[in-house]
């Protein structure tokens, strides 16, 4: 199933399979979360606050509104 | 012939113990400095080893050397900086056994721009306790720069580093192919050469910085642009990493009890994570009102008790009474500030050390955003409870410049510990001492004027989101530090330099104007110099002790301190005040904590018998009533003018450094003297 990482249900693992904006993408893959790495949800902040995501072993904070430019895909 | 000074460079990621690493290295020998060429602070330190002596410079925590937030484009001019001899002599490079991978990107980058490297694997100790295992040697021939293990928190390795940074460092080895893929080597390097570039990846960085399209266009047939060159870059590096990573580092999983994720279902919980967070910052401001008030009162009455010793002992005169009248109750005014700054930095370093701070940017960024700021903005504004200077320094790291902006501007809001004397005073004198149970009344109007700061920063902030209007698109990207035990030897360290720090900076002014003071106080004109010929025909039946006194008051009225005064006071009388406390508004316009010395000082010069500063203010009169200057509603109308007031000349120098605007410095000094008047105005004109 391909979803947007923001709709990620927690401590699902999931694939990123795309980042639909070009200057995000830029950043994120300096942190090593490109096409390809798996990831899951870890905790998610109140009134669609950001997400912390587990991803290559290191917990990262992006906001949901950057989430919803992550595609990712599910088992 | 002497050895000179090596100039090391320590960089890394944030959160990797690098600051652990530059208290081991150089203890308190340490200050903040100037960075040449950038004038930002930088902190340095110093130690010798083998009769050499080191210098090392501790540059901010970042993620990549693209320079996107403050403190990356201060790492990153002050490696390529064109003075080569301001250039440090050796970079050491820390990344943490914890997350390696993601530091050793870092690593390949400084690696590219052909300076002396050494690696450096921080928290060896705490990654065997995961299970995480690094083969130092295989590092090494990987990666063909000096590499050495160490934990910085238990001196393990620190001999061996010591020894390498005292030895020659090789030259690390750059390849176009690192980090480029898309132009033709060769071309690439004659562009380089052309432009006056003798480092390949120098070159590519700057035509990256300064967004040089056309030639990027030229270089890649316009194939690419720079965004998708950078990703390129990032791409080929993780690669790169990946192909000798797990050579080097296993991590034996069933070893691993991750303790940070169950403290983070806690921690960063939507509800109990809010409810911890409050009760943290409870515990904080309770203590520092529940500890410091001992040692205060001790400083407040050996000053007292030392001005009166000095005074009897020393030969009357002007070099007796500038002293006990002019500079030792200016000099107590500082003094008093240092328990409470101790314990405020005291709870700072556990909080960052823990790894609690990047938790609180997670609770908070949605909020911050109604406000115009982000979660990173916390920080800053928690930290402006201690002074705003760190504070307006801490937004460094907030990438967005309207939000960083916003936050420099509202920072000075928060209620630093300079206002804490003068707050404290006043509520003294104008609040009863009542108790409702075990809570009491002054208590709960200096946690108001806590709130108070809070709830205008973030209504300034909201009004100024309104008003600025930036193009750029924020980001939020921040990795999360594993929890960690905080180091006694940080905290300390942390607090002795900066509670230093503040006294060196706030004495220096506080020791200039009490002695202005009392000079303009102590000198006058015509009127001045004649009062007790005045006071003599006006009062000729008064006890000789009465007498002195009138001359005494005639005298400040007519000193030269006395006329500015009674000149401002027109402007300042409608919010409730008169010519005294005009003349100390005004002296504390550099440091609002002068408020206090000055009034000790103006009411020194009135009175006989050595009293602390509460109790002059609680005997003063006003000269036209009779009622005490300090009544209800002049006191809360101080109150609400010094809660609003930016009356700081470090952080006006501060805010300027850091925007590098006039504008922006003064629209922040213009917008919080409004509001400081206003509500000073409204307040007195309803309470009168």
């Amino acid at each position: 199933m391909v979803l947007p990482l923001s709709k990620l249900k927690s401590k699902i693992v999931a694939k990123i399979l795309l980042v639909e904006n070009e200057r995000l993408n830029m950043k994120l893959v300096e942190l090593g979360i490109m096409p390809g790495v798996q990831l899951s949800v870890q905790n998610k902040a109140p009134f669609k606050g950001p997400l912390s995501i587990l991803v290559n072993g290191t917990k990262v904070i992006i906001r949901s509104s950057e989430a919803d430019f992550i595609l990712v895909e599910t088992d | 012939m002497a050895a000179e000074t090596i100039k090391i460079a320590l960089l890394g990621n944030p959160n990797i113990g690098k600051t652990t690493l530059f208290n081991m290295l150089c203890g308190l020998k340490q200050k903040t400095g100037n960075y040449p060429g950038v004038t930002v602070d930088q902190v340095q330190g110093f130690l010798s080893h083998e009769h050499r002596d080191l210098e090392i410079i501790d540059l901010p925590g970042v993620n990549s050397i693209f320079p996107e937030s403050e403190d990356e484009r201060v790492v990153y001019q002050y490696l390529t900086q064109k003075e080569l001899q301001s250039r440090p002599d050796k970079v050491i490079v820390v990344v943490s056994a914890l997350n390696f991978k993601r530091n050793l990107y870092l690593f390949h980058q400084i690696n590219d721009l052909e300076l002396p490297v050494i690696l450096v694997v921080n928290m060896l100790d705490a990654g065997r306790k995961r299970g995480i295992e690094i083969d130092l040697a295989k590092l090494q021939s990987a990666v063909n720069c000096p590499v050495v293990g160490i934990s910085a928190k238990t001196g393990e390795g620190i001999d061996t580093l010591k020894a390498l940074l005292i030895d020659e460092t090789p030259i690390s080895q750059a390849k176009v192919e690192n980090y480029l893929l898309d132009i033709n080597e060769k071309d690439f390097l004659v562009a380089s050469t052309k432009d006056g570039f003798t480092k390949p990846y120098e070159y590519f960085l700057h035509l990256l910085f300064t967004e040089a399209s056309e030639k990027i266009d030229l270089l890649t047939a316009g194939q690419k642009n720079l965004r998708q060159l950078r990703v390129n870059e990032s791409i080929i590096r993780y690669k790169n990493i990946n192909s000798y990573f797990s050579d080097v580092y296993t991590e034996n999983r069933t070893k691993a009890t991750d303790i940070s994720t169950n403290l983070d279902k806690v921690l960063m919980h939507p509800f109990w994570g809010y409810l911890i967070f409050l009760a943290i910052m409870f515990i904080v401001f309770q203590s520092i009102f529940n500890f410091a008030a001992i040692p205060m009162d001790w400083i407040d009455s050996t000053t007292t008790a030392s001005a009166g010793l000095i005074e009897q002992t020393l030969p009357e005169g002007y070099f007796n009474s500038l002293l006990t009248e002019g500079l030792i109750p200016g000099i107590g005014g500082v003094l008093i500030f240092i328990p409470q700054i101790a314990i405020l930095f005291f709870f700072f370093s556990i909080l960052e050390e823990t790894g609690y701070m990047t938790r609180i940017v997670f609770l908070m960024d949605k909020l911050m955003q109604r406000f115009g700021m982000s979660g990173k903005s916390v920080v800053p504004l928690i930290s402006g409870m201690a002074c705003a200077i760190p504070a307006i320094m801490a937004t460094r790291t907030i990438e967005n410049r309207k939000e960083r902006l916003i936050t420099i501007l509202v920072a000075p809001l928060m209620t630093c510990s300079a206002r804490i004397p003068v707050y404290v005073i006043l509520i003294a004198l104008v609040i009863p001492d009542t108790y409702y149970g075990p809570i009491g009344l002054q208590g709960i109007v200096m946690l108001g004027m806590y709130l108070l700061g809070i709830f205008s920063a973030l209504f300034s902030g909201w009004v100024f989101k309104l008003f600025l209007k930036f193009e750029e698109k924020s980001y939020l990207m921040i990795e999360m530090p594993r929890y960690l035990i905080p180091s006694l030897r940080n905290i300390g360290i942390s607090v002795w330099t900066n509670s230093l720090a503040f006294i060196t900076n706030a004495g220096k002014i506080i020791v200039a104007t009490s002695i202005i003071l009392f000079v303009l106080a102590t000198n006058g004109g015509d009127k001045f110099n004649d009062a007790s010929q005045i006071e003599n025909i006006n009062y000729p039946e008064l006890s000789s002790e009465e007498f002195d006194t009138k001359v005494a008051a005639l005298q400040l009225e007519n000193s030269y301190l006395g006329v500015i005064g009674k000149t401002v006071e027109p402007i300042i009388e409608p919010l409730g005040y008169d010519w005294k406390i005009g003349v100390a508004l005004l002296s504390s316009l550099a440091a609002r904590e002068v408020f206090v010395g000055t009034m000790a000082i103006i009411y020194n010069i009135n009175s006989e018998e050595p009293m602390t500063i509460k109790e002059k203010m609680q005997k003063e009169k006003n000269g036209t009533t009779g009622m005490a200057t300090f009544g209800f509603a002049t006191g809360i109308s101080l109150l609400l003018f010094y809660a609003f007031a930016l009356q700081c000349f470090s952080t006006v120098a501060v805010t300027f450094k850091e925007t590098k605007s006039y504008k922006w410095t003064g629209i922040q000094f213009a917008y919080m003297g409004v509001l400081a008047y206003f509500a000073a105005l409204i307040a007195y004109q309803i309470l009168k």
